[in-house]
C-alpha cells in the first residue's frame, strides 16, 4: 500500500515522501479546498 | 567550487536495522533502498559505547570518540552552568566533516544534523536540528529562530517547508494506522505523538529535495531520526505481539513500524532522483533497534534507558562510480564515515581520529593520506564564534528529549537538575572509556562519581564500576562494590544473578556459578543470556554434552548472536567434530567480522580438518584484529606456517624447532620425578629458574629446584618474562595459568598414579598403604584436563617423559629430551643424577 504505483502523487503521502515541490503544491490545494468548503 | 565527479551524499537513518528492512525489501516494500545495495555494497554498521544518538552522529561527522568531540549526552550545562539545554554545536570541540571542507573550498549542505544548532558559517548551507521542532499549539508562533539555519537568506526560501503537526490528516494517519478512528485520545497520544513524528520528518525532506534542487553542492549530509522516534513510540507493538502489550492497542498500532520504514524509503526514493550517477551515495544507521522478544515493556529510570533497546548494529548501503557493486563488505564502525568520506574527496585524514578508511568499499581505493590533526591547522573552517552559541536555551526540544525517554524531566530544583546532568555526563565519558577499553580512566570517573551524596543516586555508577572490576578482572573488587550496591538504596531493579555468576566465573567457581544460575526467577531462566551463560560455564568444565544443550537453546532463541555461535563453534572444537566448528565460526564472522576469537576458533578448525591454507588466513585475521595482544593467534599461525614447510606425512609429528624465548616446564603431579628431571636438566647446562627457597630433606634429597612466583602464577604470571630461555617447574594443576603468550616446551613426567599417592603419603607422614581412592580418581581428572589444555595451546608442545624410563635409560630419554627441545644437552653429566637405589627405597 506504500509503494508509488499505489500512492502515486497524487496520493497525500505520496505527495510528502515527493518533497518541497510537492509539499507546497499540497498545502496550496488544501488551503483552496478549506477555503471552498467554509 | 562543486566537483562533480566527487559529490557525496550521506543520509544518516537513526536506528534503522537490518532485522526490519530485509523482510521489506523481499515484499518489495522498500524499492529505493534495494536499488542501492543491488548498485554498491552493504554491511552492518557497528555502533559505540553508549549508543546514545547525539554523541554518535558527531562521531560520524567528526571521526572521532566523544572524549575527543565533547559531545557527551543529551543535554548540557548552559555556558553559565545555571542551566540545561538539549546538546548544541557548542559542546563540540573539534572539526566536523563541514568545517574541513569548508577549510578546502568544497561546499556542504547539511540538514538536520544532530547536533548543528547554531549552525555554523560554512561555505555551503546548514539547516539545524531546530529547523523541524515547531510549537506544538498551532495558535503559538514557531519562528525561525537566530543560528536555526545558515545563511540567514536561506530562512525566507526555506521557512514555509515546515510541516506542522496539525497538518497531519487522515490521509496520513490510515496507511500507519488504520484504525486510528478507535484511539481513546483522552488516555492515549499515540495520534499525537505520530503528527509530530511525521510532521518533523516531512519538513526536514523537503528542507533536504529544496536543497538538492536549487543549489550546488559537494558534500550534503541529511539526518532523520524518523525510524528511532517511531521505534521509541510504538516498537512495543511491532509483531510479534507480546502479551504484555493490551491486543486492542496492538491491533491499533502494529503496522506504524513496517510504515516508518517504507515511508522513509518513499522519501529516499525522490531523494535519489535528485542526484546524478557520478554522485557517491552512502546510507547508514547509528546503532538498530531492538524489535524481538528483548523489547523492553518497562523502562528502567536510568540514564538514557531507552538506549538500551538500541541493538549493536545498524546499517550501512553504498554505492556511487568507485564504489564495489552487489558486495556485502564487513568490520565498519561509523568512527569510520568521516575518514572514509575525507579518503573519498583524496584529503588527508587526522591522524588524531579514531577511525580508519573503509578501503574494502572502494573498487579502486588509493592509499590514504594523513596529517597530525585538523585541528592543529590555522585559516578558516566556518566555525562560530564561540559567544555567539551561548544565547539560546529550547524548551520544545528538552520537552521532546523528555518525552522519547531520553532524559528525565529535570528536578525542579535548579542546582538538583544541574548536579544530575553533570553526573550523567560523567557516566557517559565514563562508558566511552570503557569501550575504548580504557578501564583506568573509566575506573577514575566511576570511583569518583560513587562518593556523590543524596540526592544523586550513586547505584548506576556502582553497576558501571562491577562491569570495569569484571573486565578487568578484578573479580574481589567486584564483589566489594556489588555488596555496596545491594545495600544501595535505588529505584533500579538491578540483575545480580548475571552479576554475582560472572564474579564466580571469573575465580574459577563454576560449579557454585551453575547453581547460583539455577536459582534465577523463571522469567530469567528463559533469556537467550541465560542459555548461553549456563552454556559456557559447562564448557569451562568441559562438560560439553550439557554446554551444547544449553547453547542450543540460547540459538534457537537469538540466532544472530555471533558470540554464541562461537562458543558453539568452540564446543564442537572440543567435541572433535571440526565440521560443526568450522560452520558456526564462519556464523559469527558473518555476524560481526571483526571477532579475533571467531577467527582464531575458525583457524583451529579448519587446521583439524587439514585445510592449512585457510587455516593460516584464519590465524592471521585473528591476530590482525587484535595487534601486538593476540599472541596465541600469531604462534598458531607460525606452527601452520612450519607445518606446511614440512612434507605432508611429516606435519602431524612434534615441530622440535628451537624457538626463541621458548620457555621449558617440567611438569607433572608432586612426586613424579619432576625434581629429578629438573636437576638432570641442570647438570645438564640449561638455564635453571629457581630460588632455592625451599630446602632440600628427605623426600628430595638433592633439592626441589622450585620457584616461588610459581606458587602464585594464578594472580600474577608477570615473572614468565624471565623464564624465558629457561626451565622452570610448574606442577600440573597450575600450567592452565600460563600467559600463552610465549612458547612452551613442556616436559610432563608420568608416572603410575598409585606409586605417586603412595610417594605422596610417604612424604607427608601418612602410611604408604592407606589408600585415598578420590586423590588417585582426582589426579587421573587432572591429567585428562593437561591434555585438553594441552590440545587447545598452539604455543604449547608437550611431551611425556615416564619417570621409570629416565631411570632406566636416562642417556636415551634425554637424546629425546635434546630432539624436543631443540637445545643440546650434556647427557653425560645429567644422566650422573640418576640414583636408581633411590627410586627402589621410594617405591
Amino acid at each position: 500500500m506504500f509503494t508509488k504505483e499505489n500512492y502515486p502523487i497524487s496520493s497525500s503521502l505520496g505527495l510528502l515522501a515527493y518533497g518541497d515541490i510537492a509539499f507546497k503544491f499540497w498545502r496550496k490545494v488544501k488551503k483552496e479546498t478549506q477555503e471552498n468548503e467554509q | 567550487m562543486s566537483n562533480n565527479k566527487k559529490k557525496l551524499l550521506l543520509i544518516g537513518w537513526d536506528a534503522a536495522d537490518w532485522k526490519l528492512i530485509w523482510p521489506l525489501i523481499a515484499k518489495g516494500q522498500m524499492p529505493a533502498l534495494k536499488s542501492v545495495i543491488e548498485d554498491g555494497v552493504y554491511g552492518n554498521m557497528s555502533t559505540m559505547n553508549p549508543p546514545f544518538s547525539p554523541m554518535l552522529w558527531t562521531s560520524v561527522a567528526t571521526g572521532k570518540t566523544p572524549d575527543k568531540h565533547g559531545v557527551q549526552g543529551f543535554i548540557e550545562l548552559m555556558p553559565d552552568m545555571q542551566g540545561l539545554r538539549p546538546v548544541t554545536t557548542n559542546s563540540r570541540t573539534t572539526r566536523a566533516l563541514w568545517n574541513i571542507f569548508h577549510n578546502q573550498g568544497l561546499k556542504s549542505n547539511v540538514v538536520g544534523w544532530w547536533p548543528s544548532f547554531p549552525a555554523e558559517p560554512i561555505n555551503g548551507i546548514i539547516v539545524s536540528d531546530k529547523f523541524q521542532k515547531v510549537n506544538k499549539d498551532p495558535k503559538k508562533p514557531s519562528p525561525i529562530i537566530d543560528g536555526c539555519i545558515h545563511p540567514k537568506s536561506m530562512v525566507a526560501e526555506l521557512k514555509n517547508l515546515r510541516m506542522f503537526p496539525h497538518e497531519i490528516t487522515s490521509e496520513h494517519v490510515l496507511p500507519f494506522i488504520p484504525l486510528a478512528a478507535k484511539v481513546n485520545q483522552e488516555k492515549d497520544n499515540g495520534l499525537t505523538a505520530f503528527a509530530k513524528m511525521m510532521s518533523q520528518t516531512v519538513s526536514l525532506h523537503n528542507a533536504s529535495t529544496y536543497l538538492q534542487r536549487t543549489t550546488e553542492w559537494d558534500f550534503m549530509a541529511i539526518y532523520h531520526d524518523y525510524i528511532d522516534h517511531f521505534c521509541h513510540a510504538f516498537m512495543k507493538f511491532h509483531p510479534p505481539h507480546l502479551s504484555a502489550v493490551p491486543k486492542d492497542l496492538y491491533e491499533i498500532y502494529k503496522d506504524c513500524i513496517n510504515g516508518a520504514y517504507r515511508f522513509q524509503d518513499m522519501m529516499l526514493g525522490r531523494t535519489l532522483e535528485l542526484i546524478d550517477d557520478d554522485t557517491t551515495v552512502i546510507i547508514m544507521s547509528d546503532h538498530g533497534y531492538e524489535s524481538g522478544i528483548n523489547r523492553i515493556l518497562k523502562m528502567p529510570k536510568l540514564n538514557a534507558a531507552p538506549a538500551l533497546e538500541h541493538r549493536q548494529f545498524g546499517i550501512f548501503v553504498a554505492k556511487g562510480p568507485n564504489i564495489k557493486k552487489s558486495e556485502k563488505v564487513f568490520g565498519l564502525g561509523l568512527i569510520d564515515i568521516a575518514p572514509t568520506i575525507l579518503h573519498h574527496f583524496g584529503l588527508p585524514i587526522g591522524k588524531d581520529m579514531d577511525g580508519k578508511v573503509a578501503l574494502d568499499i572502494f573498487e579502486n581505493p588509493n592509499e590514504p593520506k594523513y596529517i597530525k590533526s585538523w585541528d592543529d591547522l590555522d585559516g578558516d573552517f566556518g566555525e562560530l564564534e564561540k559567544e555567539m552559541v551561548d544565547r539560546y536555551s529550547d524548551y520544545e526540544a528538552m520537552e521532546q528529549l523528555i518525552e522519547l525517554g531520553y532524559i528525565d524531566r529535570p528536578d525542579e530544583k535548579k542546582e538538583v537538575a544541574i548536579k544530575k546532568t553533570k553526573c550523567d555526563l560523567k557516566q557517559n565519558l565514563a562508558s566511552v572509556f570503557s569501550g575504548k577499553k580504557d578501564f583506568e580512566k573509566a575506573k577514575d570517573i566511576l570511583l569518583e562519581l560513587i562518593t556523590e551524596k543524596e540526592p544523586i543516586d550513586i547505584a548506576p555508577y556502582l553497576s558501571d564500576l562491577i562491569s570495569v572490576c569484571l573486565s578487568t578482572k578484578a573479580y574481589d573488587a567486584a564483589e566489594k562494590y556489588l555488596e555496596q550496591l545491594k545495600n544501595q538504596k535505588t529505584t533500579i531493579n538491578f540483575n545480580f544473578y548475571f552479576i554475582e555468576t560472572e564474579i564466580l566465573t571469573g575465580k574459577g567457581q563454576y560449579n557454585e556459578a551453575i547453581k547460583l544460575l539455577e536459582t534465577a526467577t523463571p522469567t530469567r531462566r528463559t533469556s537467550a543470556e541465560y542459555f548461553f551463560r549456563l552454556g559456557n560455564l559447562y564448557a569451562m568444565l568441559a562438560n560439553y554434552e550439557l554446554a551444547k544443550e544449553h547453547l542450543e537453546k540460547a540459538i534457537a532463541i537469538e540466532p544472530d548472536k555471533a558470540k554464541y555461535q562461537r562458543l558453539m563453534a568452540e564446543i564442537y572444537y572440543q567435541t572433535k567434530d571440526y565440521k560443526e566448528s568450522a560452520e558456526h565460526a564462519l556464523t559469527a564472522i558473518e555476524l560481526v567480522k571483526y571477532f579475533p576469537n571467531a577467527h582464531y576458533t575458525l583457524g583451529k578448525a579448519l587446521e583439524k580438518l587439514g585445510d592449512l591454507a585457510n587455516a593460516q588466513i584464519a590465524f592471521e585475521t585473528a591476530a590482525a584484529l587484535k595487534p601486538k595482544t593476540f599472541k596465541v593467534a600469531e604462534i598458531a599461525k607460525e606452527n601452520i606456517i612450519n607445518k606446511l614447510s614440512k612434507p605432508e606425512n611429516e606435519r602431524d609429528t612434534v615441530n622440535n624447532y628451537y624457538y626463541k624465548n621458548q620457555i621449558i616446564i617440567v611438569s607433572g603431579l608432586p612426586r613424579s620425578g619432576t625434581s629429578l628431571m629438573m636437576q638432570m636438566l641442570d647438570k645438564g647446562g640449561l638455564n635453571i629458574l629457581t630460588d632455592g627457597k625451599r630446602k632440600a630433606n628427605d623426600s628430595n634429597p638433592k633439592g626441589f629446584y622450585e620457584y616461588e612466583p610459581v606458587m602464585s602464577i594464578h594472580k600474577d604470571n608477570s615473572w614468565l618474562e624471565k623464564a624465558q630461555e629457561h626451565v622452570v617447574k610448574v606442577v600440573a594443576p597450575l600450567l592452565k595459568h600460563l600467559d600463552t603468550q610465549y612458547r612452551y616446551k613442556v616436559i610432563f613426567m608420568t608416572r603410575d598414579v598409585n606409586e605417586v599417592v603412595a610417594s605422596q603419603q610417604k612424604m607427608i607422614g601418612k602410611d604408604p598403604k592407606s589408600y585415598p581412592i578420590h586423590l588417585v580418581t582426582n589426579y587421573e581428572n587432572l591429567i585428562k584436563s593437561t591434555d585438553t589444555w594441552h590440545h587447545n595451546q598452539p604455543g604449547v608442545e608437550l611431551i611425556k617423559i615416564n619417570y621409570g624410563e629416565v631411570l632406566e635409560s636416562p642417556t636415551e630419554t634425554l637424546g629425546i629430551l635434546e630432539d624436543f627441545i631443540g637445545i643440546p644437552i650434556n647427557k653425560l653429566e645429567a644422566a650422573k643424577c640418576v640414583d636408581k637405589a633411590l627410586y627402589r627405597n621410594k617405591s
